[in-house]
C-alpha cells in the first residue's frame, strides 16, 4: 500500500471513528512495511492503532480536550497528505512525527496507561512482523519497539507454536552433548 | 579432558533468562560446566548498553551488565567481524522475495553473533528468536510459513539459503529451554529439594512466556524430564 493511500485511508477511518478499521489499516501498513522496510509506514501504522486505542476509552473520547486534538489530527494528516502530493516527504515526516508527540501527551495526560499507547502499538507491529518473518532483531529494529517488551509479548502468543524443527528429545540429546566429558 | 564449550550468546536468549529470573543458571553453568559465554558488541548493547537507559528494563540490563562484570559472559570480537556481519546479513536478506523485493530476515545483532561463529571456534549458538534459528536448520519451513503469512508468491534464492546453511552446518543451536534443562540436570534447582522437577517445569514455562520460541507441545515433553 503507497504511503499517500494509507495515510488517506488512515484520515477517512479516524474521522469516521471507526476502530475496526483504524485497527485493519494498521495491520496491513504493518505487512507492507515489513517488505518495503518502510519506517514512515510503520508510524503510520503506530498512528492506526494508537488512535484506535484511544478512541476505544470513552473518558479520553468524552473529555474536554479531545474535539482539539481531533480537528488537530484530521488538519494535520490533511497536511500531510498534500505535502506528499507536493513531494516533500520531509514536511510529511515532520507532521507525522507531530501526530505520533500528540497522541503521546494525550495517552500520559488522559490515558490511564501504563504504557503509552505508541509503545503499545510498536510492540503490536513489531509483533506482527515477527510473525510475518521477520527475526525479533529486524521487527525491533524497523518498529523501534523494545525488544524486552515484544519478548514478552509473543510469548503470550502462538506465533511460536508454527516454527518446531527438531524434535525436544534430538534437541536435548545435542545440548548435552555439548558438555559431556571426553573422558576423564 | 572435560569440555568447556563456547556458546555465542544472542540478545533474545539473554534477555529470556534476565526477565525470568534465570540468570544464575550462566554462573552455574560456567563454575560446574565449564561453560564459556560470550556477546559480540552489538548484543552487549541492544541487552546491556541501550536498555540501562531505559528505566523500565535498567535493572534487568544491570543484572546482565553483571555477567559482564564478573565474566561469566565474554565480550568478544574476530578479524573481520564487520565484513563477516554484512556478508550473513546479505545472504540471510536475500534468500526470500515477495512482489520481487527481497525480505529483511535479520538485522545486525543476529548476523553478529553468526559473524562470530564464522571468524572464531564455537560449539553453539544461544538463541530463543525463531527466524535465525529457522534459517540455518530448517529454512523449507520458514519459506512454508511466509507464504501462509503473505498470500502472495514466495520466490527463494536458493544458491543464498545454501550458502548460508554451508557457513552454519556444524553449530548446533539451542534454546535458553536447553540451556536451562542441561542446568537442572546437573543440579541447578537442587536447593529447591523435592521441588526440584517442579521448579525446573515451571521455570521452562516462563521461558516460553519470555519469549523464547519454543512450542506448546515441546514444552510437554520437556515437562516428562525429572530432575
Amino acid at each position: 500500500m503507497p504511503f499517500l493511500d494509507a495515510l488517506t485511508s488512515l484520515r477517512g477511518a479516524f474521522e469516521r471513528s471507526n476502530i475496526d478499521e483504524l485497527k485493519a489499516l494498521g495491520g496491513s501498513i504493518a505487512e507492507e512495511a515489513f517488505l518495503g522496510e518502510d519506517r514512515d509506514l510503520v508510524d503510520l501504522g503506530v498512528i492506526g492503532f494508537s488512535l484506535a486505542k484511544l478512541l476505544q476509552k470513552r473518558y479520553i473520547v468524552g473529555s474536554p480536550r479531545w474535539k482539539a486534538f481531533f480537528s488537530e489530527t484530521i488538519r494535520k494528516l490533511d497536511l500531510a497528505a498534500q505535502s506528499v502530493k507536493a513531494e516533500q516527504e520531509d514536511a510529511a515526516r515532520e507532521l507525522i512525527a507531530s501526530i505520533l508527540l500528540e497522541v503521546e501527551e494525550v495517552s500520559s495526560s488522559l490515558g490511564r496507561f501504563h504504557v503509552s499507547v505508541v509503545a503499545k502499538a510498536r510492540t503490536k507491529i513489531a509483533t506482527d512482523l515477527y510473525a510475518h518473518g521477520a527475526s525479533l532483531g529486524q521487527a525491533c529494529e524497523l518498529t523501534g519497539a523494545e525488544k524486552r517488551f515484544v519478548s514478552q509479548y509473543i510469548g503470550l502468543t502462538k506465533i511460536s507454536d508454527k516454527y518446531e524443527t527438531l524434535s525436544v528429545a534430538e534437541r536435548f540429546h545435542n545440548a548435552l552433548e555439548l558438555f559431556s566429558n571426553n573422558g576423564a | 579432558m572435560v569440555s568447556s564449550p563456547a556458546i555465542i550468546c544472542d540478545s533474545s536468549s539473554l534477555i529470556s533468562f534476565a526477565e525470568t529470573c534465570n540468570i544464575e543458571a550462566f554462573y552455574f553453568l560456567k563454575d560446574f560446566l565449564h561453560a564459556r559465554f560470550f556477546v559480540p558488541p552489538r548484543v552487549r548493547s541492544e541487552s546491556v548498553t541501550d536498555p540501562l537507559k531505559i528505566k523500565k528494563y535498567e535493572f534487568s540490563a544491570v543484572r546482565l551488565n553483571k555477567l559482564l562484570e564478573d565474566n561469566v559472559v565474554s565480550l568478544i570480537s574476530v578479524p573481520n567481524l564487520a565484513r563477516d556481519t554484512v556478508r550473513v546479513m546479505d545472504l540471510a536478506n536475500n534468500s526470500f522475495f515477495i512482489g520481487g523485493k527481497p525480505l529483511k530476515l535479520i538485522q545486525s545483532g543476529e548476523a553478529e553473533c553468526l559473524a562470530v561463529i564464522i571468524g572464531a571456534k564455537m560449539d553453539a549458538f544461544l538463541i530463543d528468536e525463531k527466524t535465525t534459528r529457522l534459517l540455518i536448520e530448517n529454512p523449507r519451513k520458514l519459506e512454508e510459513q511466509l507464504r501462509l503469512e503473505y498470500s502472495r508468491p514466495v520466490f527463494t534464492k536458493e544458491e543464498n539459503i545454501s550458502a548460508f546453511r554451508a557457513l552454519f552446518s556444524k553449530v548446533k543451536v539451542i534454546r535458553s529451554t536447553e540451556l536451562l534443562a542441561v542446568a537442572a540436570k546437573n543440579g541447578f534447582f537442587a536447593p529447591f529439594k523435592e521441588n526440584e522437577s517442579h521448579a525446573l517445569h515451571s521455570a521452562l514455562y516462563s521461558l516460553k512466556t519470555a519469549g523464547c520460541s519454543i512450542t506448546e507441545r515441546e514444552l510437554t515433553h520437556y515437562f516428562s524430564i525429572r530432575v
